[in-house]
């Protein structure tokens, strides 16, 4: 027995050894195939799982106006989302936002879009995004497992409604929607970044890679001064409301440059609300209203006039008669003339007077200068959304184009362009386009924008002519009386327009514009201002009545805050001086 | 012609004492590296698992010493190897009585110690099968002679199994069964008996629910790719940490599958972190250790006097070496995950501990030589 032990044991623990040997060579092959031939992909799966590419926001660039004030500001501010846990059940995710609900209000439209999602399938869902801190101090305590607050950036106006318009206002991902948010949207935006995380199995972060980082987006700095835009909101908002109107626009402006100082429209809306504004209230009346703007429009007809024919301010006009007859139509004047000389017919702004001028210089010339002054087509202010104005060629014209065209109908414009208009005037001839953005702000410094060169399109004697001999005298003796500043003696042309009634086909002899352009002081201008205030109904309407006191009012302000010394010690203002307060109180 | 035995003091066989100091070392380096990380964070000290093991190593070797010098033939004392065996009972049963830690009954706390019975049960088999089969080695035919050798061996699986420790029992059944075929047991017996385990196996296998993770990990390894998030998690993550290392690795402490992908980084699943850091050149170094081994302890086995001493030196052998190939198996996905240390570099007092004493029992039975001069 013995024998046969010692015989088979070593032939069996030889199968042995055969069988443990042939497993090290199993595990041998299984590793050279895992670390050499499998190695790349194993690694770059490995590498998947741990490293998390993300996009890294910037930050929105704040909006400034020409002094520095804070217009918009992108703020931190706390969103909520939900996380699906592996393998989480619908229902467990409808509990937690049930329980969610008590302490945060929430919409039956955004439960319902939670809920869609949820049955979706979604891992991620946004519960609702930039809320308040209290509310999210409140789900914090709450600690609903699943519910995460994510910081995101808000857009904040510190003024509010004011300069609403210009501002724009951004979407729920701070895209520009509208205004100068939207123009200048690839400026503010700036350039999202990349970052790589790396992260263990608990999803901790170890370690950050900045591959790119992110560029913040430029701060924008607007010729607006928001001072000045404080009065001609104020004094609009006041004229809207005496006047019972519809809407209303006012733009201030520094004519040398085209700098546009102020621009205020009625009626508004608060850029921080920007989803819930009223669709009206979006509205730029200053740069996408197109409206008949006239008499204003006499301004034109006046400079065509005199570029054509020197002589023609010796020259007479009969109005006696009192209205003007072609083709069946009558048009009136607003009073009873009699003789008036080429002056005259614009201080007065005589409607017979007017079309006796335009038939005199025809309808090609006269066109080409309304081209000139650069209507029916936009001015290029940096807003988006600007109209361009209806002006038809002549060859579309009719028999009543042109003496309708003379006192400024069957011709839309915009209170831009209006502007554009009486800045060439005011500059001597030399037309500036309006501009909004004086310059840029970025990590390498602030950037100015060039300014285009400023065209001619006047010769400086006719601008002069115009100023000095019509609108200097439409506010000393003519229809723009209201709109004289004591101190600062300013020139301007009045506007009243019917409306036409597209019911009645025909212009309403109920529903007008008031319309006043016209800057200050006459002699060297130092601002311009257009006014137009829509669908006056508390009985005045008359341009001389609703939009020159607008213009006096804010002239006036704005004159004195911009520094301008008044020629005479004006005596309907109370000035802001010790001496002032030291007669007033010591008597 | 009786040879008679020599015990000569201190002539171990010095290459299987450097094996296994290197595998040590090889082990605390990887430990601390593996562990440092989550012990910082769990005990604010990344050196907590390092000195742990350190002081299970130091005891280790002390055992191990008095096991290598002890003169006496502890091997064919039947009162050591009945009293060690009882012993094993004793504590395997004591494992119900303490309160389960993270769902299984497996170690004795008291006095601070905590004490994993399992292990010692491997060793206290491996002596007693030996030490039966030199007694009945006359009538190793009879199929009487080897039914209460099963039924000892039997009864510690069940014990384990009850534990539950699925992967030490099948290992404990792996080694007795090779060392009862080493012995000499007829195939027949022992391919009776394998059936019987296997079909015993099966049925508690069968009657476990589904939902248990000794199911999840079978079907995980079956189908890895629909189990991604669950079962399959640690194999994957072991062959990407595997495949990551390459030729050379990553580096020491480079690891990233250690941040919390890989469950059990510093005990089951070393060897994924040895070959992502140190790649195919340090896997199969820690393999061509283990080869060593086999080799070392068969030359002593051959070289023992008599049977007891063979028999004992193949089973120890085989404890390491089994339980090494069955872990890097395991590591590699070639095996479903069962709970199996690699033996003397995973981090385990208990294991480190009985496994030094398993090297010292071979050492000294390396140090029993036949004395030419008697035979003169």
């Amino acid at each position: 027995m013995k024998n046969q032990n010692s015989k088979q044991l070593p032939k069996r623990n030889l199968i042995v050894t055969i069988g443990l040997v042939l497993w090290f060579l199993l595990i041998l092959g299984r590793l050279v195939e895992l670390q050499v031939f499998k190695h790349a992909q194993l690694k770059n799966e490995a590498i998947d799982q741990n490293r998390y590419l993300r996009e890294i926001w910037p930050t929105r660039g704040t909006i400034r106006d020409c002094q520095g004030k804070i217009l918009a500001q992108s703020l931190s501010v706390p969103s909520l989302f939900l996380a699906r846990g592996k393998n989480e059940e619908n229902s467990s995710l409808l509990e937690k936002i049930t329980a969610l609900k008590s302490l945060i209000p929430l919409s039956s439209r955004e439960w319902q879009r939670i809920r869609n999602r949820i049955d979706n399938g979604d891992r991620f869902i946004w519960i609702k995004r930039k809320i308040s801190w209290e509310d999210c101090e409140k789900v914090k305590q709450a600690k609903i497992p699943g519910i995460f607050v994510q910081m995101e950036s808000k857009r904040f106006y510190p003024l509010g409604a004011h300069l609403a318009h210009v501002l724009g206002g951004v979407d729920i991902d701070d895209r520009g929607l509208s205004g100068v948010e939207y123009k200048y949207n690839n400026f503010l935006q700036g350039k999202k970044g990349r970052i790589l995380i790396l992260r263990d199995a608990l999803h901790r972060k170890y370690d950050l890679e900045v591959i790119e980082p992110a560029q913040p987006g430029q701060d924008l700095i607007l010729t607006i001064d928001s001072n000045i835009q404080y009065i001609a909101e104020r004094e609009l908002e006041k004229a809207i409301f005496e006047n019972q109107a519809c809407w209303g626009t006012v733009i201030v402006s520094r004519p040398s440059t085209g700098e546009i100082l102020a621009m205020a429209s009625y009626p508004d809306y608060d850029p921080n609300n920007f989803a819930t504004a009223e669709p009206s209230a979006l509205i730029n009346r200053a740069i996408q209203e197109n409206f008949e703007p006239g008499s204003a429009f006499k301004l034109i007809l006046a400079a065509a006039a005199l570029e054509l024919k020197p002589d023609i301010f010796h020259r007479t006009y009969d109005c006696s008669i009192g209205y003007f007859s072609i083709g069946g139509l009558s048009i009136r004047d607003h009073r009873r003339f009699n003789l008036l000389s080429f002056p005259e017919v614009f201080i007065h702004s005589s409607n017979v007077g007017a079309i006796q001028v335009a038939l005199e210089i025809g309808r090609d010339y006269l066109y080409s200068w309304i081209k000139k002054f650069g209507l029916g087509e936009k001015t290029g202010i940096d807003l988006p959304g600007e109209e361009t104005g209806i002006l038809r060629p002549p060859n579309s014209w009719t028999v009543h184009t042109l003496p309708y065209l003379a006192i400024g109908y069957e011709i839309s414009v915009t209170a831009i362009q209006l502007l554009q208009v009486i800045n060439a005037i005011a500059n001597q001839g030399l037309l500036f386009p309006p501009r909004i953005l004086k310059s840029l702000e970025g990590p390498e410094g602030i950037q100015k924008l060039p300014s285009s060169p400023p065209v001619r399109i006047l010769s400086s004697y006719v601008a002069r002519e115009i100023t000095d001999n019509i609108l200097a005298k439409v506010v000393d003796l003519g229809t723009g009386k209201a709109a004289a500043i004591d101190g600062f003696p300013p020139a301007g042309k009045t506007g009243t327009a019917q409306k036409y009634d597209p019911w009645l086909k025909t212009y309403s002899s109920s529903r007008h514009r008031s319309i006043f352009i016209g800057f200050a002081p006459f002699d060297k201008p130092a601002i311009s201002i257009v006014v137009v205030i829509d669908e006056p109904k508390a009985g005045r309407y008359y341009g001389g009545e609703v939009a020159a006191p607008v213009f006096r009012e804010i002239g006036r302000r704005v004159l004195l805050y911009l520094g301008e010394i008044p020629r005479f010690k004006p005596e309907k203002i109370t000035l802001a001086s010790s001496e002032n307060w030291r007669n007033h109180h010591q008597p | 012609m009786k040879s008679r035995e020599i015990f000569r003091r201190g002539s171990f066989d010095r290459p299987l004492f450097i094996i296994t100091l290197l595998l040590i070392i090889i082990g605390l380096i990887m430990i601390f590296s593996s562990s440092a990380l989550v012990a910082a964070e769990k005990y604010h000290q990344p050196f907590h698992f390092l000195i742990e093991q350190l002081k299970g190593a130091i005891l280790g070797f002390i055992l191990m010493a008095i096991f290598v010098f002890i003169r006496r033939d502890l091997f064919r004392w039947p009162a050591f190897i009945f009293g060690l065996l009882i012993l094993c009972l004793l504590l395997l049963s004591l494992c119900f009585l303490m309160p389960p830690l993270s769902g299984a009954n497996r170690w004795v706390m008291a006095f601070g110690i905590t004490f994993q019975p399992s292990e010692l049960t491997k060793i206290s088999l491996i002596l007693f099968i030996a030490f039966y089969l030199e007694k009945k080695k006359d009538r190793l035919d009879e199929l009487k002679t080897i039914l209460p050798l099963l039924a000892v061996i039997g009864l510690f699986v069940l014990l384990i199994l009850r534990e539950p420790d699925l992967g030490t029992a099948v290992l404990i059944l792996f080694i007795s069964f090779l060392l009862l075929f080493i012995g000499g047991i007829r195939f027949r017996h022992l391919a009776g008996a394998g059936a019987l385990a296997l079909t015993l196996f099966l049925l508690y296998f069968l009657q476990l629910p589904r939902e248990d993770y000794r199911w999840q990990r079978w079907e995980a390894f079956i189908s890895p790719d629909l189990h991604r998030d669950r079962a399959a998690f640690q194999i994957l993550q072991s062959k990407l940490a595997v495949g990551t290392g390459g030729l050379i690795g990553v580096g020491l402490g480079e690891s990233t599958r250690k941040l919390y992908f890989l469950p059990c980084a510093h005990t089951d699943f070393i060897y994924a972190i040895i070959g992502e850091e140190f790649g195919l050149i340090g896997s199969l170094l820690v393999l061509a250790l283990y080869l060593l081994f086999f080799w070392r302890g068969w030359h002593i086995a051959r070289n023992a006097t008599n049977y007891t001493h063979r028999l004992v030196a193949y089973g120890l052998t085989l404890m390491i070496c089994c339980q090494a190939l069955l872990n890097i198996s395991i590591v590699l996905a070639i095996l479903p995950t069962k709970g199996a240390p690699l033996p003397l570099i995973s981090y385990g007092r208990s294991a480190l501990l009985c496994q030094l004493v398993a090297v010292g029992l071979l050492l000294n039975i390396s140090q029993r030589k036949v004395s030419s001069l008697i035979i003169k």
